[in-house]
């Protein structure tokens, strides 16, 4: 099967025959019904409130787009009292989902003077009302009817009446709104259809200055193009490397380095980066450190905004140390004229290069944490560097952690 | 090598490419899956509406055109609502979108149009009934929030009719009984049959029932 | 086998099992299927099921499909005659003289949306031991369109999925040990599994868009009286049409309405 699979007519054979192949006869189908247990319902219920709470975000903002559309081009002439009558949630959400809206609905009209929707309360329209004529008796919800409501008082000087009404379509959040004249035939006045899906992260508009749909999402297309391809990193790192003969354990060398870094395309999911740093440990001398860095985005591929990316990278270094330190990295045994030089005050140095192998992540391209190994192949046999981890004829002696500030 | 660095330079990177594949597997389930709608694009079309997400596609003639698989979730997981409430509900607004254009073409432009929605669950019912007002005054149409109402007797011997007799009767007996007026009109959308999940309309008008779909 | 260790590698990377195929619905087939697809739901129809080849889809593909199809809507109550063009063009319907027109004509047509085979993926695998998954999928699009006895198009359908197959031996190991250990019976992933599922929503999609199409059909006809079930036939909504509770309004008798 396995040779078989190999060759070029499964390409075809895959695509073309798959539906015939892959249908089984009605016979075969079977349903069968499962009875949900404890921890299924705990994970639905779960689920519902996910679901509600990203719900109530989307409809916020179809509220907001409601009203932002009343403030360009008013429902009225002039300031009109408006009852909210009802607020109509999904099918299968409840009263809960209905408060929150209605609370937003109002906190948002009241800050926009300019829709001339002015909120009237209106207690009695969703009760019960009763009224007995010569015509008969009536038994009706107050807003239905309207005639009874005003002889009752109830319409607070109000002659108009707000519906909203949600409903989930699919991927689809669906606001319909409209607004009844409240006399004998109720005629509706105004009406409109706003949509947003779950495609769309809510735009979380503040309600003091709404602004429209294509307003906040021409500001995050200028957010993405401002974004400029240099940014200048500090990064604080610390080295450590592995026990080496004996069990010895050389010193960790931490690290201070500065540069440039560059997107190496828009979406920034390429960057390369040169760092220049150095160190200084009392006792052990000081170091040099030359760098550069190749990183490929892995989570995604565009560079978010919103929420922090994770790059890996393959670097190059060089590094000099010079002083007592300089003797963690030799593999040869001094000679006595070096011991001489050292004891006059001759400095000791070595230097090296390294590849870098490692993950960072960054949040909003300002500070990043990462972690990284390094193969030094120039060092071997030195008594107090071992490997930390080996792949094949590559041995990484070097484990780093660094914090990276990005101006 | 190590069997360890083996699997960790070979197996875990593929299988972690996988991650952003909604497709089910390793990293999601089947049911996860089904609550996607998933659609190809090109990429060209995709980076203009997300370009945070998608990036700009290579110049022309560089590579092959390539498109996208472009997947909205949805918000309801399947059989949170009955199969035909999601059906009708799912679907709502370009059903109600295909009605309306039909039967907005009837009438005049002073006709002043009620809708009715029968469908056994009243509270789907008074969503496609609310969808059809709106939409109809969206398109410019004189819409009435009332509801023309039958007696209680003509009810209860509707109730026994086929709906082929059902609607045309309700209809002349709305106007007979001064419910629906001669500038006025009916748009009734329903299900014939409990096993659909599709609506169908009818207009009555003069006291006249036309079946629209 | 012993001085040919390359050989006796490839034997067995050969004859490892190490094919997990997963079915993706996009569009259409994850809907809500209200018929019950045991129930007579077509008792009476007669319906003329076409599959229409092409490039992708070969005549003996389509023979197949008709089948399955015919099974599925003959279980449900109707007569069910297949058609599966040979020659390229030809779309008219191939029925015996004198036979009565068919009530519905559904024709099946598919399409390849996207396909993606990286060489590159099966030297890897390969040159792993198959530990790097070699991966092949593609998209298809089942297009439906269903019409009445005079050729009005009643419904018309596409129906998208996704078919991806992982060779490896890594993605078997791993997939048959969640499936052992976590998933449960329905979650599985398979290629049986597959299978069962894209032909529960196929046929539940066609079944689904066919009923549509016999009652709007009937009802654009006015609602003609079945002859094939006889002079009487039952409401078909057993709830009568109630207006909404909430809006009432008074009569001139003054009756109390409800």
């Amino acid at each position: 099967m396995a040779v078989a699979a190999m060759t070029a007519a499964r390409r075809r054979a895959g695509a073309s025959a798959a539906l015939g192949a892959f249908l089984v006869s009605a016979t075969a189908l079977a349903g069968a019904d499962a009875s949900a247990t404890d921890a299924e319902r705990l994970q639905v219920e779960t689920l519902r409130a996910e679901i509600a709470s990203q719900l109530q975000l989307q409809a916020y903002d179809l509220v907001d787009e409601l009203v932002y559309g009343w403030t360009q081009r008013p429902p009225f002439g002039e300031p009109t009292p408006v009852l909210l009558a009802d607020v109509s949630v999904p099918v299968g959400f409840g009263s809960g989902l209905q408060a929150l809206l209605e609370n937003h609905f109002a906190s948002v009209i009241l800050k926009n003077a300019r829709s001339s929707v002015v909120l009237a309360h209106c207690p009695m329209c969703t009760q019960l009302v009763v009224h007995s004529g010569a015509r008969g008796t009536v038994v009706a919800r107050g807003i239905d009817a309207p005639e009874t409501l005003a002889a009752a008082g109830g319409l607070s000087g109000s002659r108009h009446a707000l519906f909203l009404d949600f409903e989930v379509e699919g991927s689809a959040l669906v606001l319909r709104a409209r607004i009844t004249s409240l006399e004998k035939s109720l005629p509706i006045v105004f009406a409109r259809t706003l949509s947003t899906s779950t495609a769309s992260p809510a735009l979380l508009r503040s309600p003091e200055r709404l602004k429209s749909a294509d307003e906040a999402r021409q500001e995050y297309l200028d957010a993405l193009q401002g974004r400029s391809p240099l940014s200048f990193p500090i990064r604080l790192g610390v080295r450590i490397y592995g026990r080496g003969n004996n069990q010895v354990l050389a010193p960790p060398f931490p690290w201070l380095s500065g540069g440039v870094e560059a997107a190496l395309t828009q979406a920034r999911a390429w960057t390369a980066s040169f760092l220049v740093g150095g160190n200084w440990m009392p006792g052990l001398g000081y170091g040099l450190m030359g760098q550069a860095r190749l990183n490929r985005l892995l989570t995604g591929e565009v560079a978010s905004l919103t929420r922090p990316d994770l790059y890996a990278f393959v670097g190059l270094a060089v590094l000099s140390i010079s002083g007592n330190a300089a003797l963690t990295f030799r593999s040869d045994i001094p000679t006595l004229a070096e011991l001489q030089a050292a004891a006059l005050g001759t400095e000791l140095h070595t230097a090296f290069g390294a590849v870098q192998l490692g993950l960072e992540l960054r949040a909003k391209n300002r500070v990043g944490v990462g972690a990284m190994v390094e193969w030094l192949p120039t060092i071997t046999g030195a008594p107090m560097i071992g490997d930390y981890w080996s792949l094949g004829p590559i041995h990484f002696q070097s484990f780093g952690a660094e914090v990276t500030f990005c101006f | 090598m190590d069997p360890i660095t083996f699997v960790l330079v070979f197996f875990l990177p593929t299988l972690a490419g996988r991650a952003t594949d909604p497709s089910p597997g390793f990293f999601h389930t089947k049911e996860e899956a089904r609550t996607m709608e998933c659609v190809r694009m090109s990429q060209t079309e995709v980076h203009e509406r997300e370009p945070a997400r998608v990036p700009e596609p290579p110049p022309r003639g560089a590579r092959t055109p390539s498109d996208v698989l472009v997947c909205k979730r949805r918000y309801l997981s399947p059989g949170e609502r009955p199969a035909r409430d999601e059906g009708i509900l799912s679907n709502l607004r370009a059903e109600v979108s295909a009605i309306v254009q039909a039967g907005s073409a009837l009438g005049e432009p002073s006709t002043v149009w009620h809708v009715d929605a029968f469908y056994p669950e009243p509270a789907v019912a008074q969503k496609i009934a609310v969808a059809a007002r709106t939409e109809l005054v969206e398109r410019g149409k004189k819409v009435s929030d009332q509801v023309p109402v039958l007696a209680a007797g003509d009810l209860s011997v509707l109730g026994h009719l086929l709906p082929q007799e059902q609607y045309p009767l309700a209809c002349a007996r709305a106007f007979a009984e001064g419910a629906l007026a001669a500038q006025e009109a009916l748009l009734g959308v329903m299900i014939v049959d409990a096993r659909e999940a599709q609506l169908h309309a009818g207009v009555c008008l003069e006291g006249k029932w036309r079946w629209l779909r | 086998m012993s001085r040919h260790p390359l050989l006796a590698v490839a034997v067995v990377v050969a004859l490892l099992p190490g094919c997990v195929t997963v079915y993706e619905p996009l569009l259409g087939l994850q809907r809500p299927v209200v018929v019950d697809m045991n129930a007579p739901n077509f008792e009476g129809q007669k319906i003329l099921v076409r599959c229409l080849p092409n490039d992708h889809l070969s005549p003996q593909d389509m023979d197949i499909l008709c089948s399955r199809t015919r099974g599925v809507l003959a279980n449900q109550g109707a007569e069910v005659e297949t058609s599966v063009p040979r020659r390229s063009g030809s779309r008219a319907a191939d029925r015996e003289e004198g036979a009565a027109p068919a009530d519905l004509i559904i024709e099946l047509s598919g399409r390849l949306l996207h396909e993606d085979n990286v060489p590159i993926l099966w030297i890897l695998s390969y040159l792993s031991l198959t530990l790097v998954p070699a991966i092949t999928e593609f998209t298809f699009a089942q297009d439906v369109s269903i019409r009445d006895q005079e050729g009005s198009l009643l419904i018309a359908d596409s129906l998208q999925g996704r078919i991806i197959q992982y060779f490896g031996a890594g993605v078997w190991a791993v997939n048959a040990a969640l499936d052992m250990a976590v998933r449960k019976e329905d979650e599985k992933i398979n290629e049986d599994v597959s299978k069962k599922d894209l032909s529960r929503d196929l046929f539940g999609q066609i079944s689904q868009l066919a009923f549509h199409a016999k009652t709007r059909a009937r009802v654009l006809r006015g609602f003609p009286p079945d002859a094939k079930a006889g002079a009487k036939t039952e409401p078909m909504l057993p709830v009568p049409p109630v207006p909404p509770p909430a809006r009432p309004t008074p009569t001139e008798t003054g009756k109390l309405r409800d």
